[in-house]
């Protein structure tokens, strides 16, 4: 009992992560694993999910190992209130959707990452990012200035 | 690359638990049926190394400059609501 109790408090002793965004502060039940990685990333399994004031409404996926990789990430809702996707039976998963933000190419456009959802699921921290088969939904959807 | 030849309706099996059928065939296309497990992603090859790129430019877009951006973008989006 003492033992377990030991590692509980352990999961809960903070960690510091330094970033482009300076300084962010998470422990173990902040963690977000992704065990099948990002496409293009899979060796990389562990994430923080960080708002910043400054940035809301988007937020930033951290990774843990190796530290340096991030990505902006935003509820696609936000900014496509309709956006719906049919996710077939063998990816329904999770109960938090973002998607991934590119920002500025040379057009300096920034755009959304609508075909490939990240699906997170709040209770087990657990996330994946799918593809979906349905090609309604653009690569690179715009964000109008 | 491991090479066979299948008629229409004849599968392929990969290990113990993927399957691939041959559906049916229309020129120079095949349309091919698979079964696999639900932690087996399975997609066209273009679109797969799509969204890899897609997330390279994602994490490669990070510079001081382009997060600034993403700053006062949040109010254009704010305003919209």
């Amino acid at each position: 009992m003492i033992r377990q109790k030991e590692e509980a408090e352990k999961t809960k002793e903070k960690k510091i992560l330094e970033t482009r965004l300076g300084n962010v502060e998470y422990d173990d039940n902040d963690i977000v694993s992704f065990p099948e990685g990002l496409y293009g990333y899979e060796e990389y399994k562990r994430y923080i999910i960080f708002q910043h004031k400054d940035y809301v409404p988007f937020s930033w996926l951290l990774s843990l190992d190796p530290p340096g990789l991030m990505f902006p990430i935003i509820q696609p809702k936000i900014v496509v209130p309709d956006y719906n996707p049919k996710i077939n039976g063998n990816s329904k998963f999770g109960d938090v959707m973002m998607v991934i933000v590119t920002i500025g190419d040379k057009e300096g456009r920034v755009t959304l990452n609508l075909r490939a959802p990240i699906l997170i699921d709040s209770k087990t921290r657990e996330a994946r990012q799918i593809i979906l088969t349905d090609s309604t939904y653009p690569l690179r959807y715009e964000i109008k200035q | 690359m491991l090479v066979l030849t299948r008629r229409v309706g004849e599968s392929i099996h990969i290990g113990d638990d993927i399957k691939v059928v041959i559906i049916s065939t229309h020129g120079q296309s095949v349309k091919v049926g698979v079964v696999a497990p639900r932690n087996v992603a399975v997609h066209r090859e273009e679109i797969y190394q799509k969204i890899v790129e897609e997330n390279h430019r994602a994490a490669g877009s990070i510079s001081d400059e382009s997060v600034k951006k993403l700053q006062s973008l949040g109010g254009v989006i704010d305003g919209k609501d």
